[in-house]
């Protein structure tokens, strides 16, 4: 064992111990929950419109480090049971120290609030104000809880309402008439998934 | 010749360990506060502590249970793992209880120390977590002795739970 370290080099010695390091910051809960999400839609850049109803901070924040890094950010969408994005949802969010800031979803319902934008105080207050389809009126929705640290809308709510879930952030609790519709040219609609 | 002699009395010993069954081994009991008024610290745990992203989880070491919390199957729909009470039902006792029984088992030995009068309610993690006095990823929840919702959990684990200041802990936004 002792000639084993003697003959080591410090190159190597090095090395080891960058790994070590290195390793020695890595959270396997954070990867595993990361590779759970699956690989890129192929018909969908990565860009705003990307991974809708995914939690984007697992990786656009300090752990995976990819850019945008973001304070919080989701996806809106119509029904608790049909996962179809709402497009111009306004986004409302309060934090602890009454700091206050404003948002709307995209084509897909993505929304997003860069760190370069607002590092808010948890907890958050949170409110949505739906488009109406048909109407010009809007429908404002305020969250009963508080947001206590996790910044990804997706987080808790994921799926349909379930033991584990609120379900998705919606706007209506059924489909009204008319109905939601998707622009068939937004830039975030997945028409093939990579395994 | 003497790290031998060691070594082998150390297998032996974790063998035997191995071999006692639970029965044998025996159990202990430790105390906790009484849980006849917990639905009070219930809620303020709920509003404060609750949340899905908190303490509302199945993967925290304290859960805690309830309407706007993680949701508890009640134990008549415990075999059906798709049973979802939705977010409009009240907390139930089965989940004020499992409440309890979470911030009871989380620190045994030092809770039964408190209540027994041999221990500091200062030094349980649900008391200094929330005033940010031991690492706490959720931050600063209340000040020490300053805010009600500190004395609500305060007065529960002396045994002379001030239901006054849970009900004002909730008054705050």
């Amino acid at each position: 064992m002792r000639r084993w370290f003697e003959t080591l080099h410090r190159g190597h010695a090095l090395v080891l111990l960058s790994g070590l390091l290195v390793g020695a910051c890595q959270s396997p809960t954070n990867d595993d929950k990361i590779d759970a999400l699956g690989g890129e839609c192929q018909s969908v850049a990565e860009s705003e419109f990307h991974r809708a109803g995914q939690p984007c901070l697992l990786c656009h924040d300090t752990y995976e480090g990819a850019d945008p890094h973001m304070s919080v950010a989701g996806t809106i969408f119509a029904t608790p049971n049909i996962p179809m994005p709402v497009a111009d949802a306004k986004v409302t969010l309060t934090d602890a120290n009454g700091t206050q800031i404003s948002t709307t979803t995209n084509c897909i319902g993505n929304f997003q609030i860069e760190t370069a934008d607002w590092r808010p105080a948890f907890p958050l207050h949170a409110e949505i104000e739906c488009p109406i389809p048909g109407s010009e009126d809007r429908r404002r929705l305020v969250m009963g809880t508080r947001i206590s640290r996790d910044g990804s809308c997706a987080g808790c709510h994921f799926g349909p309402p379930s033991n584990k879930s609120p379900g998705w952030v919606y706007c209506a609790a059924t489909m009204p008439d008319p109905p939601y519709e998707v622009d068939p040219n937004c830039a975030g609609i997945c028409t093939e998934t990579s395994q | 010749m003497k790290g031998a002699r060691r070594l082998f009395v150390a297998l032996v010993s974790i063998a035997l360990i191995g071999c006692f069954s639970e029965a044998e081994l025996g159990s202990a009991q430790a105390l906790c506060p009484p849980a006849d008024d917990f639905r009070a610290v219930n809620n303020v745990l709920e509003r404060r502590c609750g949340t899905l992203d908190c303490h509302g989880s199945p993967y925290r070491p304290f859960i805690v249970f309830g309407q706007t919390a993680y949701r508890r199957p009640d134990l008549s729909h415990i075999d059906n793992p798709n049973y979802f009470p939705g977010g409009l039902e009240a907390t139930t006792d089965h989940e004020v209880r499992g409440t309890y029984e979470s911030a009871c088992g989380l620190e045994p030995e030092e809770m039964d120390a408190v209540v027994r009068g041999e221990g500091k309610a200062e030094s349980l993690s649900i008391v200094r977590k929330p005033r940010l006095q031991s690492k706490h990823k959720g931050g600063r929840i209340w000040g020490a002795g300053t805010t009600e919702g500190d004395r609500c959990i305060l007065t529960w684990l002396t045994g002379a739970l001030e239901k006054e200041a849970c009900k004002n802990e909730l008054r705050v936004p």
